[in-house]
């Protein structure tokens, strides 16, 4: 019995020889096949950029809102005069 | 006549030119088909992949370098979707003398005993088997095997083919020389 490397080696050099089928020409419509994948996948690129555009704009959004919420915030009237209450009654 | 390729790409590039489009495909297809059907197995099917070659090639177009042919460029495409298709199948499980067909056994069998190689009548069978014995590998040992032994391909050429350093081409070759001589030790009869 032959070694490993030898029976690969008659397998592998067979193999080699095997005469495969070759296509010399596209099949029909296979040219507007690959077209109208192109064009898909195009139109699913720019839906998904402009996805994920949307999303940092949304963002952004928020952010700006929250940080104009907490700059601009007051203390409602009655917490004045809470505070007001508490500063005179424990003044000495 | 050739194909003015370098214009055809410029009128793809510039105007999204669909008869050029076509032309490219028409004169470049014969090889994609010999790339993908040398690689490609009874589970794949040829024209998809060779169609996600195409659909990879155009929409990579303009980072082509006009200074290299695009025949290497496309079979550089063409092997990636290969490998990235293997990535997503299953992989075979170990293959064992009990799975193989009768004209399997037969051949295997002359491989273990035959002292000269295989007759030449037994090619396509031989072809047949030694994919099912790839196909147990990992994509990337598989892809460098096939273009090794099968194509016949050079270390250099292989690096040029996969982007890997010839280092690594000869290392993964030897690596998986080994795993698939191991793999032949199950078809022992």
């Amino acid at each position: 019995m032959n070694s490993p490397e030898t029976a690969l080696n008659h397998l592998t050099q067979a193999a080699r020889q095997a005469s495969l089928p070759e296509e010399a020409s596209a099949p029909f419509g296979f040219s507007t096949r690959v077209l109208a994948q192109i064009a898909i996948d195009t139109t699913a690129a720019v839906w998904e950029r402009l996805g994920w555009r949307s999303v940092a704009f949304a963002t952004a959004i928020s952010a700006g809102c929250l940080w104009w919420d907490f700059t601009t915030q007051q203390l409602p009237e009655d917490d004045l005069f809470i505070s007001e209450l508490e500063t005179s009654l424990f003044q000495p | 006549m050739p194909p003015d390729l370098p214009a055809l790409i410029r009128r793809w590039l510039n105007h999204r030119d669909e008869a050029a489009a076509k032309t490219l495909i028409d004169h470049l297809y014969p090889l994609v088909s010999r790339v993908v059907r040398r690689h490609a197995t009874g589970r794949d099917s040829p024209e998809d992949l060779a169609q996600e070659s195409f659909a990879r090639l155009f929409q990579n177009l303009h980072r082509y370098d006009p200074s290299q042919p695009i025949e290497n460029w496309i079979s550089r495409i063409t092997l990636n979707v290969c490998r990235n298709h293997w990535r997503h199948q299953s992989r075979h499980p170990e293959l064992h003398w009990e799975n193989l067909s009768p004209t399997e056994q037969s051949l295997a069998e002359h491989a273990w005993n035959a002292d000269k190689p295989l007759p030449s009548s037994s090619n396509e069978d031989a072809h047949a088997l030694m994919f099912k014995l790839l196909q147990t590998l990992a994509p990337d040992d598989r892809l460098v095997l096939s273009l090794l032994h099968l194509e016949e391909k050079t270390t250099d050429q292989i690096a040029g083919l996969t982007g890997w350093s010839r280092t690594l081409v000869k290392v993964r070759a030897y690596r998986a020389r080994q795993k698939l001589r191991r793999a032949m030790e199950h078809l022992k009869p």
